[in-house]
């Protein structure tokens, strides 16, 4: 009787863990999408005054990933040190890989939010209620920005 | 989360330390699991889902499994091993290499598109391997199914070893799961390790970082000085990330009272590449043998079982690290090292000097990160041309600069991938004496500055191998 338990408890959690698994797939469809689309998409949702264009060199230096890791790269990073406005888009070459980005872009939120504590008051907020850390499928979204909920639409309507 | 966040050091350490030192000694091993399951959530709440659900079905798994070998059922008994181990395997190469199969399918079969994988769980390689540790273990009968379902999940989830290992067998954790051997000279040595291990991280591999980056930029002008500069760069920032993590993690551990298995014992001093392998990523190279290697028949079977058995396990170690062909060669480089050592220069090399063998084996070992680091074989290929001159000319002005700036920082990490530090501290600490005590004090007070102005300077770079 207990080995029929035991056997029963086993197949129940694995089925659990097969079910959420089988429902994160089904939520993130691979695009097809042009990421150049995209980003237009995503920019022209967004406020670009407190930003500016990022490079290559920028994205290492901000993030600690290699570009060229990835089938495309873009970034807008703050316009000023007193800015913290910021929008990072990735296509991913594996979907993998957004374990690894979602981890950089925590970790540059975390370090922003460390510098503007108690210095910035704005700039933390932004920080802490219009961010969006969004992978979706072969794509890969960071959002700062005050208009958040309306890049994240225009995101994922591009897709 | 990262070990080397300011979060981490910061806010999540300094709260776990107080929660798990106020909580009565009872319930500390409670306590830590507690602040394990808020590590995983902070990093992916989804995440608890996924390792919850791997200790829940291994926690009943084992107990079927002792059951029915109780009760003289060893065809139940195989079943549930079979069945368990074809589940992990499933979800481990579900996360890791379902992309890299379908693709490589895809090339020659006309497939429709593979479906999104989702970011894989933290740690998920390393928390398979050790419920695979505990499940074999209990069939083996050389431990008893647990019957604490919080003590199961305590071995599995314990942050400090979850992200990236070592890869603690279940073996060697079970008497400590209740009963963590709490001291305060495990809290000071577990203290100085840590903060040795960050420094590792942050003032060394996260330096050398950077000279590999601008070193094997494309827009890089390339030369056979850049390429060799680019792999010692690569070979001691490799050794410095993980062995830093390692030190991390065993500090941890002995802090909260608990004995992490060793990671590193200078690699990169072996005399030989088997030598090598028994001092570089010691718990998984433990794991491979003694849960595949030796399962297999070791080499015990004669000379081609051998063989074979070394190719299996070699195969899987380079699958290991990732689903890619690169990782494939690796393995079989090492593999192809290992046996020629093994029956073909085993005699050679026993009236080689020391010292030559030492260099030979470094170059040998520091060559095969080329397939390590390069995203396909073709790019290591070249890379691996390059550094013998094929196509390359012996210099350019970026090698040169890079080598000025680099220099004295690969000089550093050549040293500090020896014992004379660590002897050099010991020589400090066992003088005894208020003196000695206050230099060693000075020492890692000054070295934790240094690493929170790195990590307050330093952008997020995180450890290399949480990504296998």
């Amino acid at each position: 009787m207990k080995t029929v338990f035991f056997g029963a408890m086993r197949w129940l959690a694995a089925g659990l863990v097969a079910v959420f698994l089988w429902s994160l797939c089904a939520a993130a469809p691979l695009s097809s999408a042009d990421p150049d689309a995209v980003w237009q998409a995503v920019t022209g949702a967004a406020d670009l005054t407190h930003m500016q264009e990022g490079s290559n060199a920028m994205i290492r230096r901000l993030y600690g990933i290699d570009p060229s890791d990835y089938e495309a790269c873009y970034l807008y990073y703050p316009a000023s040190n007193m800015d913290a406005d910021e929008l990072l888009l990735v296509k991913l070459t594996d979907p993998a890989q957004s374990e690894a980005l979602a981890q950089a872009a925590q970790a540059r939120l975390a370090t922003q939010k460390a510098s503007f504590d108690g210095y910035g008051v704005a700039q933390y907020d932004l920080l802490t209620h219009h961010a969006a850390v969004e992978p979706a499928g072969n794509y890969f979204l960071l959002a700062v920005t005050a208009n958040d909920a309306a890049v994240l639409a225009a995101f994922h309507s591009a897709l | 989360m990262s070990f080397s966040q300011l979060s981490f050091v910061f806010l999540f350490l300094p709260v776990c330390l107080l929660g798990y030192f106020l909580t009565p000694k009872q319930a500390k091993p409670f306590a830590l699991l507690i602040f394990s399951l808020l590590f995983i959530a902070w990093g992916n709440p989804r995440d608890l889902v996924f390792i919850g659900g791997s200790v829940v079905f291994h926690y009943f798994s084992g107990l079927q499994v002792e059951h029915a070998d109780r009760a003289g059922k060893k065809g139940l008994k195989k079943a549930v091993v079979i069945t368990t181990v074809a589940a992990d395997l499933l979800l481990l190469g579900f996360f890791k290499y379902y992309t890299f199969l379908w693709a490589q399918l895809a090339a020659v079969l006309p497939l429709p598109a593979a479906v999104s994988v989702p970011v894989a769980p933290v740690g998920v390689s390393f928390f398979t391997f050790s419920v695979l540790s505990y499940l074999l273990d209990v069939s083996a009968g050389r431990v008893k199914a647990q019957r604490s379902l919080w003590k199961l999940a305590l071995y599995v989830c314990f942050f400090p070893k979850l992200v990236s290992g070592p890869i603690a067998a279940y073996e060697q954790m079970e008497a400590q799961l209740a009963a963590p051997a709490l001291s305060r000279a495990n809290v000071e040595s577990g203290s100085r390790r840590f903060v040795v291990g960050l420094a590792k991280k942050v003032l060394l591999a996260n330096t050398l970082n950077g000279f590999f980056a601008a070193l094997t930029d494309p827009a890089a002008q390339p030369s056979v000085l850049g390429v060799w500069l680019a792999v010692f760069s690569y070979a001691f920032m490799l050794y410095f990330d993980f062995s830093g993590y390692s030190d991390m993690a065993i500090g941890l551990g002995r802090v909260f009272g608990y004995h992490l298995p060793e990671n590193f014992r200078y690699p990169y001093l072996s005399g030989s590449v088997t030598d090598f392998w028994r001092r570089w990523h010691i718990s998984l190279g433990a794991w491979f043998k003694n849960y595949v290697y030796i399962p297999l028949g070791g080499s015990r079977a004669g000379t081609a079982r051998t063989v074979c058995n070394l190719a299996v396990v070699w195969l899987l170690t380079g699958l290991w690290h990732g689903a890619n062909w690169t990782f494939v060669v690796w393995g079989l480089y090492h593999l192809a090292l290992l046996l020629c050592e093994k029956f073909i220069l085993r005699k050679p090399l026993a009236k080689t000097p020391g010292f030559v063998r030492g260099v030979f084996t470094f170059v040998l070992v520091i060559l095969g990160w080329v397939f390590f680091f390069n995203p396909t074989l073709p790019a290591a290929g070249r890379m691996l041309a390059g550094a013998f001159g094929y196509h390359m000319p012996a210099v350019s002005n970026g090698s040169l600069y890079t080598l000025l700036s680099a220099g004295a920082w690969l000089a550093v990490a050549a040293v500090g991938c020896t014992p004379l530090p660590a002897k050099l501290g010991r020589a400090v600490t066992r003088r005894g004496g208020v003196w000695s005590g206050l230099a060693t004090a000075a020492v890692f007070a000054l070295l934790l500055a240094a690493c929170i102005a790195g990590m307050m300077n330093d952008t997020f770079a995180s450890f290399l191998y949480a990504q296998f």
